[in-house]
């Protein structure tokens, strides 16, 4: 849970013949993370290339052919094995025939669409021109003016109007249809290339005047209107049409569909899979606990035998995925951490220690039995009603909320209960105190989760010398135990001061070290000095203000309880329960609200500044599904 | 209010990755290093990880993409109109890629030169081989069905064909700035004043810069000029580029933004300087834009101007130290405060 899933670095060597039912079983399998091989030796096969190409032509193909008649994608894979070298063909002519009814179809509506199109433009000219007594053939002839008609994008009728700033012009729009306007421009006859250049550079489309339409344009309507009539009554066949021929190829698009897009997906893996003479390999990343069973099917599915090479990555590798699986329970709390970043594959997976200190966090701040509740129940209802995890996470807040009310004995503000633990505002100076204490451990979980990485890692000098290695830790407990027993009285300064002098000496000198132990270029020493003493003022400022930063912990549970207090004061009278419920509302909403960025912010800078980086890539598996998304477990 | 706490939640993870933007002393490093290997070396110890090339080439693009990176996983904390924003503004990678693809199967580039131009980037539904290699601006415009880009390479098919792939790069940053400016000005409050004053003075200057670069290119009129770029552009927008075609020098127009340029300078250098002025200017507004209230986008948009400007300072030290430039002239073209800290 702490750590993401063992992956093992797998290498099969899959003869030729294989190669399409053992790469089937990986993608169905959805297991293996795919690796780029990078060897001079071995090359993707050519051949593959075009298979690929042309099984997603043909699976484009199938989705417009569904498209075309309604019909949506079978999420499942195709039940039957899949072999794109030897069924392409006989799919393509499955398709074609289909096709041959899908187009048949298509081109008719098509024609039909276009047809109504044109007479839709072509009324809308004659409309334009109806208050006129002029044939529709004169306005052709025009000797003074020029004047065009046609479409151009909605959204380019302002820039036209805009450009045409040196000449005088007149453009009038007639309707907008599909993102399109249809204009009258016209012009001087001399400026008839100006107003032709910028239309056409605010991408217009001429229309010139009906070339059939003759005679005074309300005659020429009456024709029109009776074709827009016959049309319309075309595409009403032409839908009903539409669906039954849905109907009757369901049965055979749909998994035709499926089968073109599997072998795509397959021919388009295999492609990328380098191979020489007879021999391919198949590289990447596969799940520990997957593992056995991929390679028992892929030894199924093989007729020769497969030689299988898997190794665990060694600690240096770089670019291996990560695979976090977390229980049903803790999934919520993964957007905590994954705001932030995914960890790498050799980084610790910091979801179950976040949910921990956020929920504590939380609570210790909006420590109230009755506003933890409420807190808790609208959060349910937000989940019931979207789903959304953050309800969830913001659930789990209220209850522990609602347990520290419990420590602090105070329901909707008021002390009705006995307190397990304290009052925060009879104990001030004690629940700062503990919540520094709070932030003492979350900074020295923050520590032992860098050095169980580091370790893990075997990243040495990190390990030893990082400011939240070995030598920082010494430093921040020297710094911080030394520096309260000084203040108490009960250690001399000089030896603080004294135990402080390696850890500080060895952070100053870090980089110098560094660059002499791991052999690295060398820095000026000047240059390195001046730059290790701020940075070591800077971290001995920055673990005073890390662990100061938690007094809020207790300084928010003191004001909620204030806060608390004085509704429950003026909640009395006749509207006392008003003051009451809007007192409530807003501490629930606004001080919930306002404790949970604080808890964040203490989650990020405080805690995963320690030791997350979060540069991790997701494990994102082969899938026989191709087009259609394979969910990421991130 | 959960809205609240998830604009709370950006901003704790976006001031938590600023730690890893490169610290002045970082640049130091840097700065001190005479070759690529060096440079290299240096960066692998940092956020761009452990796996950076040591040629230029590869090394520029691995700091793109790590930009792309940052951008795109930023945009995602988001939601709302503050997310549809930075999805917008995190689009300029894919349009970047898209025209890369564009110009490659115009001018039939090699396969080696166009994936090295191109962005890697961690999401997209493009396949960017797949246009460059498609056997006709129909079948790209085809592969484009879906997104953004394929109504404004649409229109311009239907109306000029395939002539060049000017007509299309113009269609596609029209839109894509279009969008970017609509999104904008959809922001009310301190995430708008924000966002116009780190993208506005970009969007501005963009817009300033193609239109004296339309200026200058034969053939182009200005009502071309006009119809080529944006009306809207925060101080630089229709009745800009309408004084720019009217012959207004980029003196006056980065003055009216409120950048000096030399008026003597030619009008390219001229561009240029109004182009460095502004992204200096950004960077400043971002540093101190950084450190403010955890409720609005101040703190998102400093962190990807910032990142971009380190970015650009480090191709900037990466092309130098290729092309032998002496230190003086080098950390003259530096332009974040933190590069120029460590000179």
């Amino acid at each position: 849970m702490l750590l993401p899933e063992r992956l093992r670095e797998v290498s099969l060597f899959v003869l030729e013949r294989d190669i399409e039912s053992v790469s089937e079983v990986i993608l169905r399998a959805e297991a293996l993370h795919p690796e780029d091989v990078e060897s001079d030796a071995l090359t993707p096969k050519r051949g593959w290339g075009e298979v690929a190409q042309r099984a997603e032509r043909l699976a484009r193909r199938a989705r417009a052919a569904l498209d075309a008649i309604g019909l949506t994608p079978q999420a499942a894979p195709p039940p039957q094995p899949v072999r794109p070298t030897s069924e392409l063909d006989a799919l393509e002519a499955q398709l074609t025939l289909t096709e041959a009814r899908t187009g048949e179809w298509q081109a008719r509506a098509e024609r039909n669409r276009r047809e109504l199109e044109s007479l839709a433009l072509t009324r809308s000219q004659l409309e334009l021109l109806e208050p006129l007594d002029v044939p529709v053939e004169a306005l052709a002839s025009l000797r003074h003016h020029h004047l065009v008609l046609g479409t151009l994008p909605s959204e380019n009728l302002p820039r036209v109007a805009a450009s045409l700033f040196m000449i005088a012009f007149v453009l009038v729009p007639v309707r907008s249809r599909s993102g399109r306007t249809l204009v009258v421009a016209a012009s001087a006859r001399d400026d008839a290339a100006i107003l032709d250049r910028a239309l056409r550079s605010a991408f217009f489309e001429p229309a010139p005047l009906p070339p059939d339409a003759r005679g005074e344009p309300r005659q020429a309507l009456v024709t029109v209107d009776r074709g827009i009539s016959e049309a319309r009554a075309r595409a009403d066949a032409l839908a009903t049409e539409r669906a039954e021929l849905a109907a009757a190829l369901r049965e055979s698009l749909v998994p035709l569909e499926a089968r073109l897009r599997a072998a795509a997906a397959l021919a388009d893996a295999i492609r990328r899979f380098p191979s020489r003479g007879e021999v391919y390999l198949v590289a990447g990343w596969v799940p520990q606990r997957s593992f056995e069973r991929l390679a028992g099917e892929v030894r199924a599915a093989a007729s020769a035998p497969v030689v299988l090479q898997s190794e665990p990555p060694a600690r240096e590798r770089h670019g291996v995925p990560t695979l976090l699986r977390a229980p049903a329970w803790l999934r919520p709390f993964q957007m905590l951490v994954t705001t932030y970043g995914l960890s790498g594959y050799g980084e610790v997976d910091p979801t179950l220690p976040a949910a921990i200190t956020f929920l504590l966090m939380y609570g210790m701040m909006f420590g109230d039995v009755g506003h933890g509740l409420l807190l808790a129940g609208a959060a349910l209802l937000l989940t019931w009603r979207s789903g959304a995890p953050l309800g969830k996470v913001m659930a789990a807040a209220g209850v522990s909320g609602a347990l520290f009310g419990l420590l602090y004995g105070t329901v909707l503000g008021a002390p009705l209960l006995p307190a397990l633990w304290l009052r925060p505002l009879d104990r001030v100076q004690d629940l700062l105190l503990a919540a520094i204490a709070a932030g003492v451990v979350v900074l020295n979980l923050g520590f032992a989760l860098n050095l169980a990485t580091r370790l893990r890692a075997r990243d040495w000098s990190g390990l030893l010398l990082d400011k939240s290695g070995v030598v920082g830790l010494l430093f921040y407990w020297v710094l911080l135990g030394g520096g309260a027993l000084a203040v108490l009285g009960r250690l001399p300064v000089w030896v603080v001061l004294a135990a402080l002098a390696l850890p500080a000496a060895l952070l100053w000198l870090r980089e110098p070290l560094l660059d002499r132990l791991l052999d690295r270029e060398r820095a000026p020493l000047g240059d390195a000095l001046v730059t290790g003493f701020f940075e070591l003022f800077e971290t001995a400022l920055g673990y005073a203000s890390n662990s100061l930063s938690f007094v809020r912990l207790g300084a928010f549970a003191v004001a909620h309880e204030g806060l608390s207090g004085m509704v429950m004061r003026y909640a009395e009278g006749p509207v006392g329960w008003l003051v009451l419920l809007v007192g409530t509302v807003v501490i629930v909403g606004f001080e919930g609200l306002v404790v949970g960025i604080q808890a964040l912010r203490l989650e990020y800078f405080e805690f995963f500044g320690r030791f997350f980086r979060g540069d991790g890539v997701p494990f994102v598996p082969l899938s026989i599904q191709g087009g259609l998304d394979v969910r990421s477990q991130i | 209010m959960i809205g609240a706490m998830r604009h709370a939640a950006v901003h704790a993870q976006v001031r938590a990755r600023h730690a890893t933007l490169l610290e002045p002393a970082a640049w130091r490093g840097l700065l001190q290093e005479r070759d690529l290997r060096g440079i290299a070396a240096r960066l692998r110890d940092t956020r761009y990880g452990p796996d950076l090339p040591d040629d230029a080439a590869g090394l520029e693009r691995e700091l793109d993409a790590a930009l792309a990176a940052e951008t795109l996983t930023v945009s995602t904390f988001a939601w709302g109109e503050t997310r549809a924003l930075l999805d917008a503004y995190a689009r300029r990678f894919e349009l970047a890629n898209l025209k890369t693809a564009l110009r490659a199967r115009f001018y039939a580039l090699p396969a080696e030169t166009r994936d090295l131009a191109m962005i890697p980037l961690p999401r997209t539904r493009l396949r960017w081989r797949a246009l460059s290699e498609a056997p006709s601006m129909e079948a790209f415009a085809g592969q484009l069905a879906g997104t953004p880009y394929a109504r404004p390479v649409r229109t311009v098919l239907e109306q000029k064909g395939e002539a060049s792939p000017f007509p299309f790069e113009v269609a596609l940053d029209l839109a894509y700035f279009q969008t970017l400016v609509r999104r904008i000005q959809r922001l009310g409050g301190r995430d708008g004043r924000r966002a116009r004053l780190l993208l506005g003075t970009w969007i501005a200057v963009e817009n300033l810069s193609w239109a004296f670069r339309y200026r200058r290119l034969s053939g182009l009129t200005p009502e071309e000029t006009v119809n080529y770029t944006l009306h809207s552009a925060f101080g630089a927008g229709l009745e800009a580029v309408r004084r720019v075609v009217l012959g207004a020098t980029v003196a006056e127009e980065a003055s009216r933004l409120g950048f000096t340029v030399d008026p003597d300078a030619p009008e390219d250098e001229a561009v240029a300087a109004l182009e460095r002025a502004a992204d200096e200017a950004r960077a400043e507004a971002a540093v101190t834009m950084f450190f403010g209230a955890p409720f609005d986008l101040g703190a998102p948009l400093a962190l990807l101007t910032l990142r971009e400007v380190e970015v650009r300072d480090l191709v900037t030290l990466i092309e130098g130290r290729s092309a032998d430039l002496d230190d003086a002239a080098l950390h003259a073209r530096l332009l974040g405060p933190y590069a120029r800290g460590g000179t």
